[in-house]
């Protein structure tokens, strides 16, 4: 169990960290759209970044924000048929389905993954007047890929663990 | 295999295995990249690269968790209290007064929210107590403050008004105009029909005793609580409506001014910034990664012809093109009965929308009345959002089963405001028109 657990707390703790983080990237593209706004209003010289960078941080924001969503259970799904399950069973159907979470994460990771490297490798940047990398956009998507992935199993192993135990992860630790 | 067989394939997996409970998100994306693989190989899997980096660099869609934690400022500095306390002084003492104020109340919240779940949730801690303790009849307490919740969608800002103008490629600032008086005339419906129900049966809904009405002093100071609200509500309509900003730059002026006003009240923390900022990365990112698979299952699909077999379906049917309107528009709420809105939207509508240009009508009044249509799916169950932001905060002794009751006259009168902006279009297209033409 040691190295499971070990796997579950570094990942449900990257997962929540990196959250935290780009959750931040929304006060930037506050600060850059005002500076936006001010300069061309007031004096009539719009940025030739502001526009950019708010696209790419918002990118990069809402691709690596998928993981914390996961691993708060927030990704909406239909659960009125599974409801009346026992709770072990739902977790059981929960870990069962895995494998179509996986897939998804997986074709990101690998697909993203190949396309960021010809962008990585060639340190791209962006056609336009401002001109940033823009290989780190790239990247998020197979990096956000990966965190899905990563969290999608440490729910799997805390949904087994309920499932085959009847006691819930948390309750675990306690024990522990 | 042919289209359909491809089609009717295709939907009954993801039917299955949305029944299980996965994430919408992970059905949409794996059964599209399944098909992908087993109908063009491993080379196939590639059409998920390029609608996700499009997706990741549409900045107009930042404007979806800026409104969100707009909303969310606003919310959480009290400002649903302090109208729910101005709606009480002014309408307790009429038949059905409070739950009028709560539908006025919901209407504001709109106003200032892009989303169904807040008013909802809002008016379910504050409205509905005050309701039941009058003696309200659960069912009409709860459905009104379901319908309420739902006009978030429809009154500006809207985050599906946002995600449909970045599918259908309209200007995000005419859908928003376009769902103002629609908003209105739904909100109306409603008060009417609470007034007329609680005049036939007054105990549904009673009066406020005498002793407990508001003198008129109380009242004109109640009203205090509206300004700030407002002044927020008409610096971002101003900026969208008179084109003096982007609409993702007015809702960083939103976000700001959310700010202000809490600040103001005296109620602005580091720790409430801190929440909200992490509250709306997490439902920004729900939305953002259906939207994400939705786009990647759009492509595979698209890729297989889908388009045409979808159109050759619908101009075979040989009903017009109103027949073809109406069956589109009860495909929506059959769908909406199952998935949310964001799922639906990219789901249909790129393959709904060349085909209602075809039959000559307006994509931007089409983008209307698949709001006004969403606003229902939020209702209708097994899968209504309202219905589960309900019961979280329902007090016990209201079943779900309740709530399904209460829904259902106001999912009748969203179909006929429905039926009345498909009748007259002019009431979602008066108001875009008359601003930005």
């Amino acid at each position: 169990m040691k190295p499971l657990a070990l796997f579950v707390k570094v990942v449900d703790g990257a997962s929540v960290v990196v959250g935290k983080i780009v959750g931040y990237f929304m006060v930037l593209v506050m600060i850059s759209s005002t500076i936006e706004i001010v300069s061309r209003y007031f004096f009539n010289s719009p940025t030739i970044w502001a526009y950019e960078f708010g696209q790419y941080l918002f990118g990069a924001y809402f691709l690596l924000a998928g993981a914390i969503t996961l691993y708060y259970r927030e990704h909406v799904g239909m659960d009125v048929v599974v409801s009346h399950l026992s709770p072990r069973k739902q977790a059981l159907l929960n870990a069962l389905t895995y494998v179509f979470a996986a897939l998804f994460c997986g074709v990101l990771v690998y697909k993203g993954g190949q396309f960021a490297y010809k962008s990585v490798i060639h340190l791209e940047r962006a056609a336009s007047v401002w001109a940033p990398p823009i290989w780190p956009l790239k990247t998020a998507l197979p990096v956000a890929g990966l965190l899905m992935l990563l969290q999608a199993t440490s729910n799997l192993i805390k949904d087994l663990y309920f499932a085959v135990t009847g006691k819930t992860w948390a309750e675990r630790e306690v024990n522990a | 295999m042919d289209m359909a067989t491809i089609t009717l394939l295709m939907f009954g997996v993801m039917v299955l295995l949305l029944c299980t409970g996965l994430p919408v998100a992970f059905v949409i994306g794996s059964v599209g990249i399944i098909f992908a693989y087993f109908l063009w190989g491993p080379g196939g899997l590639s059409m998920v690269i390029y609608p996700t980096y499009g997706l990741s660099l549409t900045f107009l869609l930042a404007a979806v968790p800026l409104f969100i934690f707009m909303g969310l400022i606003l919310q959480k500095s009290g400002i649903a209290d302090d109208l729910f306390e101005a709606m009480y002084k002014w309408a307790g003492g009429l038949r059905g007064g409070m739950a009028v104020g709560t539908v006025i109340v919901c209407a504001i919240i709109a106003a200032m929210v892009g989303i169904s779940g807040a008013a909802t949730v809002a008016m379910g801690l504050i409205a509905l107590p005050a309701m039941l303790k009058r003696n309200y009849s659960k069912y009409l307490a709860t459905g009104t403050i379901q319908a309420g919740g739902a006009l978030g969608l429809l009154i500006p800002p809207s985050i599906p008004f946002l995600v449909y103008a970045f599918v259908a490629q309209q200007s995000a600032g005419m859908l928003f105009a376009s769902g103002v008086l629609p908003g209105l005339l739904l909100c109306s419906l409603y008060i009417v029909y609470i007034l007329v129900r609680s005049a036939l049966q007054p105990e549904l809904a009673p009066a406020l005793p005498p002793e407990e009405r508001a003198t008129l002093r109380e009242k004109m100071l109640s009203l205090k609580a509206l300004v700030l609200p407002f002044a927020v509500i008409f610096s971002v309509m101003a900026c969208v409506v008179l084109g003096i900003t982007t609409i993702t730059e007015a809702s960083v002026i939103g976000a700001l001014g959310a700010m202000v006003a809490a600040t103001v009240q005296r109620k602005l923390t580091f720790r409430m910034i801190r929440e909200s900022l992490e509250r709306t990365t997490i439902v920004t990112a729900m939305v953002m990664w259906i939207a994400l698979a939705a786009v990647c299952f759009g492509s595979i699909y698209t890729g297989l012809g889908a388009a045409k077999m979808v159109k050759d379906v619908f101009l075979g049917l040989g009903l017009g093109p109103w027949g073809v309107l109406i069956c589109m528009q009860l495909s929506f709420f059959v769908l909406g009965m199952f998935l949310d809105d964001t799922a639906i939207l990219f789901l249909t509508v790129p393959l709904y929308l060349p085909i209602v240009k075809q039959l000559g009508f307006d994509p931007l009044w089409f983008g209307t009345l698949f709001v006004i249509n969403m606003q229902m799916a939020f209702l209708t169950p097994p899968y209504g959002l309202n219905l589960f932001y309900m019961k979280g905060v329902v007090p016990r002794g209201i079943t779900m089963t309740d709530l399904y009751w209460s829904v259902w006259p106001f999912v009748l009168i969203q179909a006929v405001g429905l039926a009345l902006v498909m009748i007259f279009p002019q009431i979602a297209l008066w108001l875009p028109n008359a601003v930005f033409r």
